[in-house]
This record gives structure tokens, C-alpha cells and sequence, in this order.
């Protein structure tokens, strides 16, 4: 057999991601290992990582950018399910449950991705419980968010909802510019946050401009700012 | 690398196809999918084991692989970008040859599969 199945020349050890993903308390050793048996590509807008109903073939650990996994319903209606970002792990619930990949992952903007086989990722999880703990950990994020998502959904109204999906993208996305002022440095269309949000793009669009003339948002092209956070936990019903 | 090289074809009827069957999984793909697009590496290899399979280049279809045709499997071991997008439509089964799969056919020397595979990977 001719040279052996080479590694990436950018190693895991390197990763911009790393601090925030799966294999960050794996010793270096195994690090290394991941980083031989890794493979990195960029996945260009609108391109798909997975689709719903289709095996699952490995994880894929997210690098850089952001990836949005949709469902699609018996009458073909598409709904986002959740926005993925550096250091996440998509695919393993899937691997895990050995069922078909239950969402749809698409690229919402230029993503780069390491993609790592079943075989090699679950021999990883039998050798040591630092990647488990990892996995275990990022399992259980998801779950608490769709929970409150799903408590969200049912008992606030629509304005209640977009306050506190400003909120959770501040947090994730969330850059600070000038003053107090935090840039939502996401690319998601007006669709795709009303489908977020389970309302039609009119209402969220007109929810915005009620949010812009009230001077909790401003918006600079299509990127929008939060001018007033107490505003927004308070229309979001968090407040006390 | 032109159409012809993208793929290596086994043939349904030859034993090197059914010494592959025998070790690794297939799979049918409910869903039209991208197995990989074009510049990419791929992340394992396939072999066609029935339905529509369709290479393009620059979202152009330039051929269709069929049932006995590998794809991926040059670029996936060399760790090369694929010059084509790999796209699968609805209901075709593929064998999935990923690298535990491929080590194992590699190491058992008495395949036909095995020289095979030695054969085609070192023609890079």
C-alpha cells in the first residue's frame, strides 16, 4: 500500500474551536490521533452537511460559522430547529441512537467542518470518559434548549418570543460595539429567524420595526443591534 | 483527473464486488443528498449498489455511475479534493467504504479486493 491515509496539515491542537468542543480535555496524545483520522472541508452557503432521513456516517465538529439544522414536516413545511457554531457537534445523536439523522444541516454562511467516522469516534468514547463527559455535556445543553424552547413556544406570544431569541443570540453571536450597543454578527435571514420563532416573516419584520421605533433595536444593513438589553429581558418576560 | 478516473468500476457480476459486500455496510439513502461537493475531500468512499447516481461539475451533470462503480475511494485515501460533486437521488443504496472498511479489505492480502484496492490507490 502506497502513504497511508494522511493527516490534515492543520491539527486539532491548533483549533480555533478547540477550547469550546468535544475534544477539548483529550491529552495530546489522542489529540493528535483525532487530527490524524479528521477530515476538514468548507462547506459554502446553502450547502448541506446532512439530510434528514440519510445515515449518519460520523459527527462533523464545526470549525467556523454558522449552520442551521431544519426539519421538514409531513407537508413539507421547514422549520429551524437550531443555529450551530464554532465548537459544536452535529451528527452524534444520530451515531448514538443508530437512527437516521433527524434534521437537515445547511450552511447559512461560508463553514468550515471536520468530519470524524462512527468507528473511530465511538473506539475514542470505549478508551476514556473525557470525551463522553464532553458529549454528555453538550447532549444535555441541547435538551435543556429545546425544552425551553418548547415551553416557549407554548406559553409566549410572538413578540415575547423574538425578545428572547435577540437575547440568545446576543449571548451566542453577540459582538460589542460602541457604548452598550451588542451587533448580532449572524447571517440569518428574516425567514429563517421567524421560522426560529414559529411566526411568518411579516410579523417578524414588522415585530423589528415596533422594536426600532421603541429604540431597542438598530439595524446597519442587514445586521441587527441591541441599544436596550433591560428592554428586551423584560419583553421577553424574563424580568423579576 | 477526467470522468473516467473519478470512478473505478468493479462490475456487479465480478467477486471483488462481492468480497466488498461482505465487509462493509450499505446503506439506502431516503433522501437526495450531496455526498460531497465539488473541491471537497470526501469523507469515505462509495460503491454504487443501485439507483441514480450523478457526477457534476460547476452544478453541470457530466455522467451517472452505476451499479459496481467506486467513487471517492482515490481522493478519500489521498486526501485530495474530489473535481466533481457526488450526488445521490432518492432510494440509491450505496456500500460504505470508510477507513476501518478499507484497511480491512487492504490487510487481507488472499481478496482479489485487496490487490484491487493496492492497485488503484497507488496511482495517485
Amino acid at each position: 500500500m502506497s502513504t497511508p491515509l494522511k493527516p490534515e496539515a492543520l491539527g486539532c491542537e491548533s483549533c480555533s474551536s478547540r477550547g469550546q468542543g468535544i475534544f477539548c480535555d483529550l491529552h495530546p496524545e489522542k489529540l493528535h490521533d483525532v487530527s490524524e483520522h479528521k477530515i476538514l472541508n468548507t462547506y459554502k452557503k446553502g450547502q448541506t452537511l446532512f439530510v434528514q432521513g440519510n445515515p449518519a456516517f460520523g459527527i462533523f465538529c464545526v470549525k467556523k460559522g454558522n449552520i442551521k439544522l431544519t426539519k421538514t414536516g409531513a407537508d413539507g413545511k421547514e422549520s429551524i430547529v437550531k443555529i450551530a457554531k464554532a465548537g459544536n457537534v452535529l451528527g452524534h445523536r444520530s451515531l448514538f441512537s443508530h437512527t437516521p439523522y433527524s434534521a437537515t444541516a445547511t450552511a447559512i454562511e461560508d463553514v468550515e467542518v471536520c468530519f470524524i467516522e462512527k468507528k473511530f469516534i465511538n473506539e475514542l468514547m470505549l478508551q476514556g470518559p473525557e470525551v463522553s463527559m464532553r458529549v454528555i455535556q453538550q447532549l444535555s445543553s441541547s435538551l435543556g434548549a429545546a425544552e425551553d424552547r418548547l415551553a416557549s413556544m407554548s406559553q409566549k406570544n410572538v413578540r415575547e418570543r423574538l425578545a428572547e431569541l435577540l437575547l440568545v443570540l446576543k449571548e451566542s453571536h453577540g459582538v460589542k460595539v460602541a457604548g452598550d450597543k451588542i451587533s448580532l454578527e449572524i447571517k440569518l435571514t428574516r425567514e429563517e429567524m421567524a421560522s426560529l420563532i414559529g411566526t411568518a416573516p411579516e410579523t417578524l419584520i414588522r415585530l423589528i420595526s415596533e422594536m426600532k421605533d421603541e429604540g431597542i433595536l438598530e439595524q446597519t444593513g442587514k445586521t441587527l443591534i441591541i441599544l436596550n438589553h433591560e428592554a428586551l429581558i423584560d419583553q421577553a418576560g424574563l424580568g423579576y | 483527473m477526467n470522468i473516467y478516473t473519478a470512478r473505478v468500476t468493479v462490475g456487479v457480476d465480478s467477486p471483488i464486488y462481492q468480497e466488498i459486500l461482505q465487509l462493509v455496510e450499505r446503506h439506502v439513502l431516503p433522501g437526495r443528498c450531496s455526498l460531497f461537493y465539488e473541491g471537497q475531500i470526501p469523507f469515505v468512499a462509495f460503491m454504487v449498489l443501485d439507483g441514480t447516481v450523478k457526477l457534476l461539475k460547476r452544478q453541470k451533470e457530466r455522467g451517472s455511475l452505476v451499479p459496481g462503480d467506486i467513487f471517492g475511494i482515490v481522493e478519500y485515501f489521498h486526501r485530495t479534493s474530489s473535481r466533481y460533486e457526488v450526488i445521490a437521488a432518492p432510494g440509491a443504496e450505496l456500500a460504505v467504504i470508510d477507513r476501518s472498511a478499507l484497511q480491512l479489505i487492504l490487510n487481507q492480502s488472499e481478496l482479489k479486493a485487496s490487490n484491487f484496492f493496492h492497485t488503484v490507490l497507488s496511482k495517485k
